[in-house]
């Protein structure tokens, strides 16, 4: 593996939830027009679409605990990372269950960014 | 706050004059000035969180005029300080307090005063303790023989030298305990009336029939004025806490008191920041209507810390003060409360608007939505999902050589639970969980990615076998599948479409070796992409992340039922696919249940059946939180295995 995929994959699961919790609009940061966000089976496509999606998600406050992550290089030099966790959503007292998956992959100036989101909801 | 800027005392003057339309009865002559108990008052800075309270403020006070007899005004509006504060629940300081009891006032000549002689005495302690320092008392108790007074600790070995003296002629006997503060309705005389006379303010004040509470120009209240209550800035605010805390008592619960109280005016009060009377938006977070009129907020910053408040206000009035004038007044405003339709008497938004904008602020649960498969006409996800699971479960080599290559990647993670280590060790040896192994430098990560079949197939040898559920049960999955673009083309020219399947679910484990059974839950993502030529199946898993993590039952009913009912038979022979019709909870499931919850709570077997079957009704999520709301109720037996 020519790149620190482990290293890259840590790095960005603490700084994607961390600034979800704090202020998930600048998540916007890391899309790219061709990314894609599937949040509960709703998709959407492009920078502006998943802002719009994140932002309007219908809580104020949010808590992310990731339990585990886990990363893998894909054979075009991205990086596929699941991780699975809860999340407190306002005035919840029960977290949920959730699972997201990304692949992170580089733009042609070399900066990783979000090219697939997929987030559910699970039980358990 | 500001506002309260009455004369005081005798000279109270309520007099309209023509100052008073232009906001404010009680302008001063000087922007700042003592009073009689040298708290500052009018234009002194506030520090919001620690204010000047009674004790502070008089301590910095002349020692002369502390000497002595002090002037009676004086010793009444402290007292009235103090016992707003008490009234307030406000500690009052940062001082650790303590509780002592005072034994001889029965015997004094004051026994006979209304009060029993307890301001009496306390001012004699007060005054007596210590001639270098202001010693200052909390509300006095009458309790028996006894006075009950808290102290600040720092005070009580100075208090303690008065042991034996003299009090109105007879001796006292002071000691501190631990003992609880006699506690009901014993207000000290002074507490009540302060308490009867707020209350007449608000009968005065308070409008049954709209619903409002008239706080208006509270400086030029009689009494308030009588009271001693207004004139300094800290009295004013503590004043206004103790209206609004007696205010809010009328009303039996919170439902109430938010239809009982819908307006409030606060105009004319010279509020310069609405911090000064911000419990307003704790104490009536509802209110639908507030007239802030003739204050002097001067800048968005003043009104700021109430942005986040009254969610509920559907008209404000600010007209009268220097903000109206301030650039994108109404736009700001307007932004900050979003119900608000009315502001200064325009109209800022639609009743629609302000409906939907509530309806926004609801937050709605977040759904979770059913499996979706998106995997088009040809179902490939949900025929390589039978196919997979099958495998895994009864031929995991069979399983690695038909879809699986040597560019596939497989790896795990797992998040043992406390204490049960035994259990998770089969996957912990393999489990390259980020956010235990830490970071990129452990060689365990690299170690812990199989690539290639037959690496992936040696790993999985040693996991403990498994029975997952049948498809056919779509309540017990959740599965989300994308197109997934961008994978390299095994043909080597450019691109190919793949495929992100997302599952999650449970499946029932068999580890024949520990003799270990249990039911796990797992999260697994796998990238499909276009096989090689020559490959037994058109497609092949590129990439294979598997999670694991302890069962929890599902919390809905029906759905809660577990796989297989027990554990699954070992040694794992293949198996025809499972359960066609699960009774909703069946006996298997009602002990796997109680023994889960045993695990989870400590009870032993018999009480956390009586927690399932009670309200709970076989809810696992339910009985949880039954036995963390019971918990403290629980008798010992409940925890010790049943003899």
């Amino acid at each position: 593996m020519a790149f620190d995929f482990q290293g890259i994959a840590t790095q960005f699961v603490t700084h994607y939830y961390t600034t979800f919790d704090t202020d998930r609009k600048a998540l916007a940061g890391l899309y790219r027009e061709n990314s894609m966000l599937t949040f509960e089976s709703t998709q959407a496509l492009g920078t502006a679409n998943i802002a719009e999606k994140l932002t309007n998600l219908p809580f104020q406050k949010v808590k992310h605990h990731f339990d585990t992550a886990d990363a893998q290089p894909t054979a075009t030099g991205g990086i596929v990372i699941l991780v699975t966790g809860q999340l407190l959503v306002d005035e919840e007292a029960n977290p949920l269950k959730f699972s997201q998956a990304f692949q992170l992959v580089q733009d042609p100036q070399g900066q990783w960014f979000v090219f697939n989101d997929i987030f559910k909801l699970v039980f358990g | 706050m500001a506002p309260p800027t009455g004369p005081r005392g005798g000279s109270n003057n309520r007099k309209p004059t023509a100052r008073a339309s232009r906001g404010g009865v009680a302008k001063h002559r000087a922007a700042t000035r003592t009073d009689r108990d040298g708290d500052v008052s009018m234009g002194a800075p506030i520090s919001g969180s620690n204010p000047p309270t009674g004790p502070s403020g008089r301590g910095t006070r002349g020692r002369g005029a502390a000497r002595g007899a002090p002037a009676r005004g004086s010793r009444t509006s402290s007292r009235l300080a103090q016992n707003l504060k008490n009234y307030i629940g406000e500690g009052g300081s940062k001082h650790a307090k303590t509780t002592l009891k005072i034994l001889g006032v029965k015997n004094s000549k004051a026994a006979s005063n209304s009060d029993g002689g307890v301001k009496g005495l306390l001012q004699f302690i007060e005054r007596k303790a210590d001639k270098d320092k202001k010693i200052v008392l909390g509300r006095g108790v009458l309790d028996g023989d006894y006075v009950w007074v808290k102290a600040n600790k720092d005070d009580v070995s100075s208090i303690m030298h008065l042991n034996g003296y003299q009090y109105a002629g007879a001796p006292i006997t002071i000691e501190e305990t631990t003992e609880p503060f006699p506690t009901g309705t014993k207000f000290s005389k002074d507490a009540a009336d302060t308490r009867q006379k707020l209350l007449a303010l608000l009968a005065k004040r308070y409008n049954a029939e709209q619903k409002l509470l008239d706080l208006s120009a509270l400086g030029t209240d009689d009494i308030l004025g009588n009271l001693g209550a207004v004139g300094s800035q800290s009295l004013a605010e503590k004043s206004f806490r103790a209206i609004i805390h007696v205010a809010g008592e009328q009303f039996k619960t919170a439902e109430e008191k938010r239809q009982g109280i819908q307006s409030v005016s606060l105009a004319r009060n010279e509020i310069s920041d609405v911090d000064q009377v911000f419990t307003l938006a704790y104490s009536l977070p509802h209110l639908r209507r507030l007239d802030l009129s003739n204050n002097r907020l001067a800048t968005f910053s003043s009104i700021a810390k109430w942005k986040q408040e009254f969610r509920y206000l559907e008209e404000l009035y600010l007209v009268g003060n220097p903000v109206t004038g301030v650039a994108d007044y109404a736009v700001q405003i307007t932004q900050w409360f979003p119900c608000l339709q009315i502001l200064d008497g325009n109209i800022v938004r639609s009743p629609q608007e302000a409906a939907e904008a509530l309806k926004a602020m609801t937050p709605q649960p977040l759904a979770q939505l059913p499996s979706n498969l998106r995997d088009g006409e040809n179902n490939v996800a949900s025929i390589f999902l039978r196919s997979f699971f099958q495998l895994y479960d009864h031929d995991r080599p069979a399983l690695a050589a038909q879809f699986y290559d040597a560019e596939s990647v497989a790896s795990l993670s797992a998040t043992p639970e406390p204490g049960r280590d035994v259990e998770w060790k089969p996957y912990m040896k393999y489990s390259r969980n980020i956010q235990k192994l830490g970071g990129s430098r452990n060689p365990a990560v690299v170690q812990r990615l199989f690539t290639g079949a037959s690496l992936i197939a040696e790993m999985w040898k040693s996991l403990p076998a498994t029975r997952h559920a049948t498809l056919d049960q779509p309540e017990l999955w959740i599965i989300d599948c994308h197109t997934f673009p961008h994978l390299a083309d095994p043909s080597g020219h450019g691109f190919a479409m793949g495929l992100m399947i997302n599952v999650h679910g449970q499946f029932e484990e068999a580890d024949t070796t520990e003799e270990l059974y249990g039911t796990r839950t797992f999260s697994r993502s796998f990238i499909l992409g276009p096989s090689k030529p020559g490959a037994p199946h058109p497609y092949r898993v590129l990439s294979d992340q598997l999670t694991i993590h302890k069962w929890t039952p599902r919390a809905a009913g029906a759905a809660s039922v577990p796989v297989t009912t027990g554990a699954p038979a070992a040694p794992i022979a293949p198996v025809a696919p499972v359960v066609a019709a699960v009774p909703v909870i069946d006996d298997a499931t009602r002990v796997q249940l109680i023994q889960e919850l045993a695990r989870r709570t400590g009870m032993n077997a018999q009480y956390s059946e009586l927690c399932l079957s009670g309200t709970a009704n076989w809810n696992f999520d339910l009985a949880l939180q039954s036995f963390e709301e019971q918990r403290a109720n629980l008798p010992p037996a409940a925890f010790t295995a049943p003899a």
